[in-house]
Order: C-alpha cells, then structure tokens, then sequence
C-alpha cells in the first residue's frame, strides 16, 4: 500500500514538472495541456520527438523511448558495478598496506569525491586528444558518432563517483568491524590478516555497501545527464534535454524516477527482511 | 600531531579568506578595467594578430577570445560567485530551518504527511528539474538583475526539503536526550524548547550543514553552465578573426566562464586554466574547510550527506 502511494506521489510530482515548460516557453495553458496529453494518450497517442534539432520530421516517441532507455541504463548499471567493484577491491588492498601509507590515500579520497564531473570530462577529453596528437594512438572516443559510440571516457567518468564512494563507505564500515569482539577473536585463533578479512570482514561488509546503492544511484544519474550531452550520447538524458515537451518530458522523467525508485523500494524491502531475519 | 590536525580548516580558510579579498579589492588591484579590450593589431612585419592571446607579462592568464583579460574578469567576477552562493544558501538554510525543526520535532500526521512529501521530493533528480525550469523560465530578454534573481529563487527553492530532512534528523537525534525529556517535565512549551534548548545544540552543526550546502550548489551551478544555464545570462557575439559565433557571459561568474572556454579547450588551452584553477580552487578550499570542521569533537557525529 505504502508503496503505491508514494508511486502515485511521484507521478503528480513528475506530472507536474513536465507542466511547467509549457506553461512558460510556449504559453499555454497547463491544465489544457495536461488534458489533451492524457485525453491522447488513452487514444494511444503519445507524441513525437526529434534527437537533433535538425530533423526534418518528429518520430513517434514510444516504441524508441525503450531503446533510448536501455542504451542509457547500460552505461548506469556497469558503470556502478565497475565502481563498487573496483571501490571494495582497493579497500582491501588499503587495509593491507600499512596505517603510514593510509592516510593520504584518504586525503585524495577527500578532494576526489566531490570532484566536478563536467571538469573530470573535460580534463579526459583534451587528454586524449592531446595524446592523439603527440603519439598517433586513439584511447577512446571523444564524442559519439552514429556508426562508433564513446565508451571508454563515459564509463571511467560515471564510475569515478561510485567508486570513491565505496572506498570510502567500506574503509569505514571495515575499519569499525576492526574492533568488533568476533574479529579480535579470530587475531587470537592465530588466523591472519587476510584470512580475516576476506572470510569474516566482507561478509558483514557487503550488506553496509548495499545500502549506500541509492545515494550512490541519486549522484549517478545527475551525472549520467552531463555525461551524455557531453559525449554525445544518444541515451534518454539527450532525449530529454533536445525535447522539453510534456510528450517527452513526463514518460523520460518518470521512467528515470522509476529506475531510482525501484532501487531504493528494494533496498529498503531488503533491509528489513535481513533485520527480521536477525532478530529471529 | 594534535595541531596538524586542523591543517585543513586553517589552509582551506585561509584561501577562502584570499579570494574573498581579492573579490573586494578587485577594481584597485586588477591590471585591466573590466570592459578593457585588446583588440586584433597588425604586427611590424605586416600580419596581424587576434585575441585569445597566450600567457604573457602583459596577460598573465591570457585573454579569452573576445580580447579581454582572464586575470581581471576572474577578480572582478569572484564577488559574483561569492555573493550567488552565499545568498541562496543563506536562504536555503533559513527556510529549511524553521520546517526541519518543527517536523523533527512535532510528531503529528500533518507532521509526518510532510515529512513523506519532503522525503518523496528528493528521491527526483535535482539537476534534471533545475534544469527544465530554468531553461523553460529564463528568456534572453530579460534583464540580468532578472535572470539570476530567477535563478537565485529556483535553487534556493529545489534545495530547500533536502535540507529540512537533514535538520529533522539531526533534531530527532537530540529529541532522545536526557535534557530535553527534563525541560518538557518542568512544562515548557514547544516553542520555548525548539529555541533555548534545540537551537543552541544545533548551532554549531548549522555551520558545517551551511559548508556543505555551498559546495552543493557550487557543484549544480557549474553543471548548469555545462548545460548552457550561465548565472545572468549570456549574450551573443562574433568572433573577429574568423566570425564564428562566441558566448560571452553578462556577468564575468566563474563557473559561466568556465563553461564558455570549454569549446576552445583544444585550440586555445590558457582560455581554460585561469577559470579552472579558480573554480577548483574554491571548491577544494570548502572540501578543507568541511573536512577540517568534522575534525573537531563537537561535529564528529555529523556525517557527510550527498544528494
């Protein structure tokens, strides 16, 4: 129940902010754009749209919408596996290396975690460009083109924010089960460093790094929206920028509000089965 | 060891101080006049150079392409970038405040319907919808004082229930303390207790709340002049040498700046550093100055919220 009513919050949320360009760009009347939308789409219309603001004629958005979606949510769900992945892996590696070499793993940890994406793409883009023209070797396209898509550079910029905030989600979470009484325990068996870590810390780890998944996701797809106007990515952030209409507006924004919502539901579904199950 | 401490706070301070004098004293001490051009000029072997100029004695960061020089439009635009981001989020914080302790500390079902609205709100992506509404509200025609009051209005107002859901959970928090349940036995009211005993413990974890608004709205503010949403607007001109078409920014803001001379990053890298390293430089202070302020004991507790 709970979560059909927050479903249908949302949609008057989303419903209302896709109101709101047509009122002041093209001055119309809101609620009469909100009636004809609705009124067409239980006749099945959904509208149209053009990617670029050059095409000639508008395309019918639903069947494509699921294409554009797709393409975009690719690039969102490996970019945060990547980052999670590589973010636990390096803090493993952290808590091998000795506690002098810590610290300014962490300072760089500071300064990189609210480190401006746009600046992050700008910087990868003129490098390699800059590298193209010293040595000849193309790493990774700079721009999608039709035929060949950037992926090289989206992905290294989208997974830049999961994985430092992994790194410094599980440093935390690992260097507070440091103390915990099991862990001592296992030090006094004689069981090492290692063996410790992978076979006692990570499990109780793990379901700490999930929780973070829907913040991790809220800053992601901010920047999956820079990230695909600037690579030129024809995902459904482009859509959604080179058509601010209600026909495009409403379906796009609700489908990434669904993406998030989702997550979270199951998140928040998951944490509480996993705390009855403890309780038990 | 205690002292080095705090190194961040004392250097992260220090250089915001630094930009904040320089933002005052920007008409005495910059080399150019803000409308100061240097046009195209022949040279004496009869060709003829045209702006951006590289680094020189004469332009120490350069100018950009339409001729003027970086060094004097960072100084003379780092008030506006100061004052942009302190205004919204003052207001931000003043009208989150009152909603965030009165739904932290009223537990009613008005109370709790708007606690679910606010927390409902900000599950939607901020950037998206600053970005629908600015870009369907802001017209070229508007004056400048209009267009970034417009902007100021817009995201101080999209800031506003993430920042009430931070303060409600720091003043349920202190709900549970022992002095609090003391006052509420000798009969103080609601009101008397939200402001002589909630306020003051807030007090301290307001600034560092206030820190980290900023560097929030540093962050939105520099996406949206990726996307073409510059602080006052921009006008459009011609470039001299070649007529292609240039952006110029009405307000010489940091972040707008920056945003413009990413086009010609390849052909003309000194356009970009100068506004980089100023932006970068802001933005890395704050981080110090957050990261310095966790240090101390009274705000160890707060935890470094992103949205």
């Amino acid at each position: 129940m709970k979560i059909i009513r927050d479903f249908l919050m949302g949609l008057s949320f989303i419903t209302i902010i896709a109101m709101f360009p047509t009122f002041f760009k093209y001055k119309q009347n809101p609620f009469m754009s909100f009636y004809h939308y609705f009124s067409n789409i239980i006749k099945l219309d959904f509208g149209g749209y053009k990617l670029n603001f050059y095409d000639r004629f508008a395309k019918p958005i639903f069947p494509d919408l699921f294409h554009f979606y797709s393409k975009s949510i690719s690039y969102l769900i490996f970019s945060i596996i990547i980052g999670i992945a590589l973010g636990i892996l390096f803090s493993i590696v952290i808590l091998l290396l000795k506690k002098k070499w810590r610290k300014p793993i962490l300072w760089l940890n500071y300064f990189l975690i609210s480190f401006p994406d746009f600046l992050l793409i700008l910087i990868l883009q003129a490098l390699v460009i800059w590298i193209y023209q010293k040595t000849g070797t193309s790493i990774g396209n700079v721009y999608s083109r039709v035929d060949d898509e950037a992926i090289l550079l989206p992905m290294i910029t989208l997974s830049l924010f999961p994985f430092i905030y992994t790194l410094r989600n599980s440093l935390n979470t690992f260097e507070g089960i440091f103390t915990k009484d099991f862990i001592l325990f296992a030090y006094a068996k004689g069981l090492s460093k290692r063996e410790i870590i992978f076979s006692h810390m990570l499990k109780n780890a793990l379901p700490i790094i999930l929780a973070s998944l829907p913040s991790i996701l809220q800053v992601s797809i901010a920047n999956l929206f820079i990230v695909e106007l600037v690579y030129g990515i024809p995902g459904i952030m482009k859509l959604l920028y080179n058509n601010q209409t209600m026909e495009v507006i409403f379906p796009s924004l609700l489908f990434i509000w669904l993406t998030y919502f989702v997550v979270d539901v199951g998140i928040r579904f998951g944490k509480k089965q996993l705390q009855e199950g403890m309780a038990k | 060891m205690k002292k080095s401490k705090n190194l961040f706070l004392w250097i992260g301070s220090s250089i915001l101080t630094f930009i904040f004098i320089i933002s005052i004293l920007a008409p005495w001490i910059a080399p150019y006049e803000i409308q100061e051009m240097d046009p195209p000029r022949f040279l004496e072997d009869g060709s003829w150079v045209a702006p951006p100029y590289p680094m020189s004695t004469k332009h120490w960061l350069g100018t950009d392409s339409n001729g003027y020089d970086i060094l004097s439009q960072l100084m003379y635009g780092a008030k506006y970038t100061l004052l942009f981001i302190s205004v919204t989020s003052v207001f931000r914080l003043l009208l989150a405040l009152p909603i965030g302790m009165w739904i932290g500390w009223k537990e009613k079902k008005s109370t709790r319907s708007i606690l679910k609205v606010i927390q409902l709100w900000n599950t939607l992506p901020i950037l998206i919808i600053a970005l629908l509404i600015l870009s369907a509200v802001l017209s070229r025609t508007q004056s400048v004082q209009n267009q970034v009051f417009i902007q100021m209005v817009v995201i101080i107002l999209l800031g506003v229930p993430a920042l009430a859901n931070t303060i409600h959970n720091h003043v349920k928090e202190l709900k549970k303390s022992s002095f609090i349940e003391g006052a509420q036995v000798l009969g103080a009211g609601d009101y008397h207790i939200l402001r002589k005993h909630i306020f003051p413990h807030l007090k301290p974890q307001l600034f560092l709340i206030w820190v980290m608004e900023i560097v929030q709205i540093l962050l939105l503010v520099g996406q949206l002049a990726v996307l073409n949403i510059i602080i006052g607007g921009a006008e459009m001109t011609f470039e001299i040498s070649t007529g292609d078409v240039l952006i110029k920014p009405n307000t010489s803001e940091w972040t707008g700046m920056l945003a413009i001379s990413r086009y010609k990053i390849i052909q003309y890298p000194s356009i970009i550093i100068g506004p980089l390293i100023a932006y970068l430089m802001t933005i890395m202070s704050f981080i110090m100055v957050i990261e310095g302020l966790k240090e101390k004991d009274d705000l160890k507790q707060v935890s470094y919220e992103l949205d």
